[in-house]
């Protein structure tokens, strides 16, 4: 049972909004685009997948797009976790090395541009905390222990 | 007894002489090998004043058990000395092939001392040693030494070397010995000591088998440690581009120093200086240690422009971080070429590059006019001036003789605010690792034997989360920015490194295959059976005996401090806003590792680790200080 996520629909509202506010940075979404990959986001508790094609022309305005839920296109690279793992480490509570030795996270596919991006989302970080006070999900932020 | 000849040579360059060393076969088993086992032969053969740079300083070569035995990433071995550049005890490892050629050629170890009346090469094939004279070598930089060298012994294809270059003859203080064009001994300065030695290179050439205790036992641990090695991810990541694969986790957590530690976070640095950056652009190919499945080495080629280096090693994380992030030259190609004069003439590129980020600021601040710094353009970023200042610095020309002696040294030649920017611990230059954004690497820092170090304990690997051992005591995970608890898992991860040290493996490849197998294989040598709990106690046991031997030489708890600098929270970044709570670290460190106040080892600790021999020294060392 999620800590955080009521279900599929609930994730996706939350992530819709974050990626939305992503892609469309200034700063953040030309430095995403750089990357030039399609990355798979698979979520377990509750089961759903997310897409951010980083490759193929966004539409005006965007760096990037997202598709949430299934989708046609091929991934470079997928990484797979817990939703509730997924929620703590765009708070910047996670250890990415831990999180792979440990397997919870596993990843396949193009892992070294992935890892390209890590430098680059840091700065979402302090942006999602933010994101879900603004939708109102205070409740749902994770405090630092 | 076995995995070791039991066979120490002694060779004496001052008088010629060449002789068995009549080592205590006790040492074996109490000390293993490598630097814990030199530290034990250094108490026997010198004193702890003795001048670094002297005739009258050890330098003393040694291997471990399982050096030659092909068992995964034990091709390593010590060079260890007293440290010109710290003034306290000195180790640096390295890994190739040396050191397996050497144990093959029925010695576990040299002992070199005194000073040749003119440049000579040591010379040791299938176990004679003797001394030739060095003739037109001396001059000559590593790689061209190594190639000379080469053609001199053409009949022996599988020779191996170890030289310096001209920042070793010149005496540098953190001059570095050349193992093989792609390897070094890096630290603290053994180049320096080889060049006070008159000595230009060692050449081995051996092929005896390692005697091995249970040879069933030790090739089914092997086998094991191969396979668990293959599967491992420490290996998966250290095999895609090397050690580089850190570079774009540690901008994100805030490992990877900035502009000589004083910034948190530059956009462009992932892109310009990441692993991924040099897999797209210059990485040719990887190469390995010897018998070693991981394969960290980068290869890179650069053949045109200003920084061409043709096919040569590549930069590593830390080379990145001196060289790239901590002078702020965002420019692969530039640091490429900074890491190759390195190694061609000699230097550790560490306290190269973190002495060069020093000048910068120093500059920036206005304590270096450009007429001092010889006309040097050193504005930050500026990759041309960074290497023409590594050239004199070899040299010893002009501004470069000064920098030449480290930043701790040129730092206490300025005024004391200086210091606010000096980044060193007991005068070593701390590796790209920030203690900001994992405060148990601070503490180990602090209490590391040879100065501000990331590799006398496993804490990189065990606090960034890329092993987990509970069943040496350790939690599952631990958070990076927190102090609270940490020195309990320094001190374990002292144990631990340490003993990795003393086999003489490669701490990655300890990661990747574990204690229990790192364990089978020493004990399927040597017939030792050791439990995991004796195997790491020998580790805590080889911190004692060095941190004695260092108390010997001046050490006290007011060196066991962590840089100004360091304690200044950044404002942006991985670590925004967190520094090391130094304190409680230092506090709770010296209650579970049994110091006193001072800083010295209780009485009842030595006497529980069979270092009772030490306490009528050290009660003498603190009647004196």
């Amino acid at each position: 049972m999620s800590e955080y996520y009521r279900d599929a629909d609930h994730l996706f509202e939350i992530y819709g909004y974050f990626l939305d506010k992503v892609l469309s940075h200034e700063k953040i979404g030309p430095k995403m685009s750089k990357s030039g990959i399609i990355i798979k986001f698979i979520y377990t508790d509750p089961d759903c997948e997310i897409t951010i094609d980083l490759k193929n022309k966004p539409k005006e305005g965007y760096y990037g797009t997202f598709y949430l839920g299934p989708c046609d296109l091929k991934e470079d690279v997928w990484s797979k976790q817990s939703a509730d793992h997924s929620h703590r480490f765009w708070h910047g509570l996670e250890n990415p090395i831990a999180s792979v030795t440990r397997g919870k996270v596993k990843q396949g596919g193009k892992i070294t541009a992935m890892l390209k991006l890590l430098p680059v989302v840091r700065p979402t970080f302090s942006q999602f905390p933010i994101i879900l006070k603004e939708m109102g999900y205070d409740d749902l932020i994770v405090k630092k222990k | 007894m076995s995995g070791n000849f039991i066979k120490i040579a002694t060779i004496d360059l001052t008088s010629g002489s060449i002789g068995d060393y009549p080592v205590n076969s006790n040492y074996y088993r109490e000390y293993i090998g490598g630097s814990a086992f030199s530290a034990r032969l250094f108490l026997d053969l010198a004193s702890p004043d003795v001048d670094p740079l002297s005739p009258e300083n050890p330098m003393i070569i040694m291997t471990g058990p399982l050096v030659g035995t092909k068992f995964p990433g034990t091709s390593r071995f010590t060079v260890c000395a007293k440290s010109p550049q710290t003034g306290i005890w000195g180790e640096s490892s390295s890994g190739g092939a040396f050191g397996s050629v050497l144990k093959r050629c029925g010695l576990d170890g040299l002992i070199i001392s005194g000073c040749a009346s003119s440049p000579v090469v040591v010379q040791v094939i299938d176990g004679n040693i003797s001394l030739k004279n060095a003739g037109d070598l001396w001059g000559l930089d590593s790689f061209e030494t190594i190639d000379r060298l080469q053609e001199i012994y053409a009949d022996h294809k599988k020779l191996k070397s170890l030289v310096i270059g001209p920042a070793g003859e010149n005496r540098v203080k953190f001059a570095a010995i050349c193992n093989d064009k792609a390897n070094y001994l890096g630290r603290v300065g053994m180049g320096a000591v080889m060049g006070s030695k008159n000595l230009k290179a060692i050449v081995v050439d051996g092929n005896q088998t390692i005697p091995l205790v249970d040879e069933v036992g030790f090739n089914a641990a092997r086998k094991s440690a191969i396979e668990a090695a293959r599967e491992s991810i420490v290996s998966m990541s250290l095999n895609q581009v090397g050690t580089a694969s850190a570079m774009e986790i540690g901008m994100m957590t805030g490992d990877v120093p900035i502009k000589n530690w004083s910034v948190g976070l530059v956009d462009e640095l992932g892109e310009e200086l990441g692993g991924n950056t040099i897999a797209e652009t210059i990485l040719k190919k990887r190469k390995a240690c010897f018998a070693c499945p991981i394969a960290c080495k980068p290869e890179v080629e650069i053949k045109e422009g200003k920084y061409a280096i043709g096919t040569a090693p590549g930069p590593e994380f830390e080379t990145l971080g001196t060289f790239g992030s901590m002078t702020m030259t965002l420019d692969l190609k530039a640091v490429s070429k900074a890491n190759d004069l390195c190694n061609r003439l000699g230097l550790d590129s560490i306290s190269c590059g973190a002495t060069i980020a020093f000048v910068m600021e120093a500059r920036e601040k206005g304590y270096y006019s450009d007429k001092d710094l010889d006309g040097l353009n050193l504005d930050w970023g500026d990759g041309d001036g960074v290497i023409e200042l590594v050239k004199k610095i070899a040299y010893r020309q002009g501004f470069g003789d000064k920098a030449a002696e480290g930043s701790a040294s040129l730092a206490a030649n300025l005024p004391k605010e200086a210091e606010a920017f000096l980044v060193a611990i007991k005068g070593l230059e701390l590796p790209m690792h920030d203690p900001r954004a994992f405060h148990g690497m601070g503490l180990a820092y602090m209490m590391s034997n040879r100065g501000a170090c990331h590799l006398q304990h496993s804490c990189q690997a065990i606090e960034q989360g890329s092993v987990s051992w509970p069943q040496a005591g350790l939690e599952d995970e631990y958070a990076g920015i927190e102090s609270e608890g940490k020195a309990k898992m320094v001190y374990l991860s002292e144990g631990i490194g340490l003993m990795a040290n003393n086999i003489c493996i490669c701490h990655f490849a300890q990661w990747a295959i574990g204690l229990e197998l790192t364990l089978d294989g020493l004990n399927t040598a040597t017939g030792y059976g050791l439990s995991l709990q004796e195997f790491i106690d020998i580790g805590h046991n080889s911190w004692l005996l060095k941190r004695s031997l260092n108390n010997l030489m001046g050490v006290t708890s007011n060196d066991d401090k962590l840089p100004d600098r360091i304690l200044m929270p950044l404002e942006e970044g991985g670590t925004e806003g967190t520094v090391p709570d130094e304190e409680l670290l230092k506090s709770e460190y010296y209650q579970v590792r049994g110091l006193d106040t001072r800083g010295f080892p209780l009485d009842q600790i030595l006497e529980e680790a069979k270092l009772d021999f030490l306490i009528p020294m050290l009660n003498q060392a603190k009647e004196a200080s």
